[in-house]
């Protein structure tokens, strides 16, 4: 809070003798414009009344102790952060059957729910890689992408380009790479087993 | 030969009164002027490592709703060495006016 210089002073100072009764002085435009503004200073003043005797002045040390407790409290945020990220999920993820072994020719892809219904992977079938799965949802918002047959992965809501190989931002707004999919094969079956978030 | 100066028109540096342990403050630390500008420095300081614990806490919320655990505590840790070294800074030089 600002310490503002005590207004009775100021208004001590500017308070002059009047001059003798009789002595006809006219005021010049000096003296005129300092009356004008000593008069609607004052009249701010009795419109915004500043209640100076309740006022608490906060000290540099007050401020030193409060971003002392302030970095207290983010550093406790921060913990409990730390602590809810490292929380144990939910139950353990079932593996998922995805797809038979031989049934996606190369540069096929297919959709699949994992690791619940709400969410889905994409399955592609890559030439001279083999078989890769992503969440297909988009990490810039959300959308979900699509392979092209160029072994990239598409989002058509903002144009944003993955590497169908890794999984990581060719171009576009994401930053991040798509979560991956880890795969197990098992009598011929191809199941979904982890979502690994990167 | 005559010894090259700087700023030859700079009024001349008295080094430091010299302690035990190296330079002191200057004589008049313990005045007015110089308890404003130790708690105002201070107040810098701590100001500084709030505004890198909030990038810290900023990241650190970005990365758990990104689904990302693995630098949590990484930052906690870094945010912990903040309040640690706010804590000195604020606490450390007055007990230093204290004892002198």
């Amino acid at each position: 809070m600002v310490q503002e210089a005590d207004p009775k002073d100021e208004h001590e100072q500017s308070i002059k003798p009047d001059p003798p009764a009789g002595s006809e002085i006219k005021p010049g435009p000096a003296s005129r414009v300092r009356a004008y503004r000593k008069q609607s200073r004052e009249e701010w003043r009795e419109e915004f009344p500043y209640p100076w005797e309740e006022d608490e002045i906060v000290t540099r040390r007050d401020t030193l102790r409060f971003l002392a407790a302030g970095s207290g409290a983010l550093f406790l945020a921060t913990g409990v952060l730390a602590v809810i990220g490292n929380l144990p999920s939910g139950p353990p993820v079932q593996a998922v059957a995805v797809a038979k072994v031989g049934e996606l020719a190369e540069n096929e892809w297919r959709v699949f729910n994992f690791p619940d219904q709400y969410n889905q992977g994409i399955l592609i079938n890559l030439p001279g890689k083999g078989l890769v799965a992503y969440s297909d949802v988009c990490t810039h918002l959300s959308c979900a992408v699509l392979y092209q047959n160029d072994g990239r992965l598409h989002c058509p809501c903002h144009e944003g380009l993955f590497d169908a190989a890794t999984g990581n931002v060719l171009a576009g707004p994401p930053t991040r790479p798509l979560p991956l999919i880890q795969l197990a094969i098992h009598n011929g079956t191809i199941y979904a087993v982890r979502l690994v978030p990167r | 030969m005559r010894e090259r100066v700087a700023n030859p028109d700079d009024p001349p540096v008295h080094r430091p009164p010299q302690g035990r342990e190296g330079p002191r403050p200057g004589p008049n630390f313990l005045g007015l002027e110089g308890r404003i500008a130790v708690v105002q420095g201070q107040v810098l300081i701590v100001a500084v490592i709030m505004i890198v614990q909030l990038w810290l806490i900023t990241d650190a919320l970005f990365q758990l709703l990104s689904g990302r655990s693995s630098n949590l505590g990484w930052l906690a840790l870094v945010s912990g060495l903040g309040f640690v070294l706010a804590l000195i800074v604020t606490f450390w030089p007055s007990r230093r006016i204290t004892e002198s």
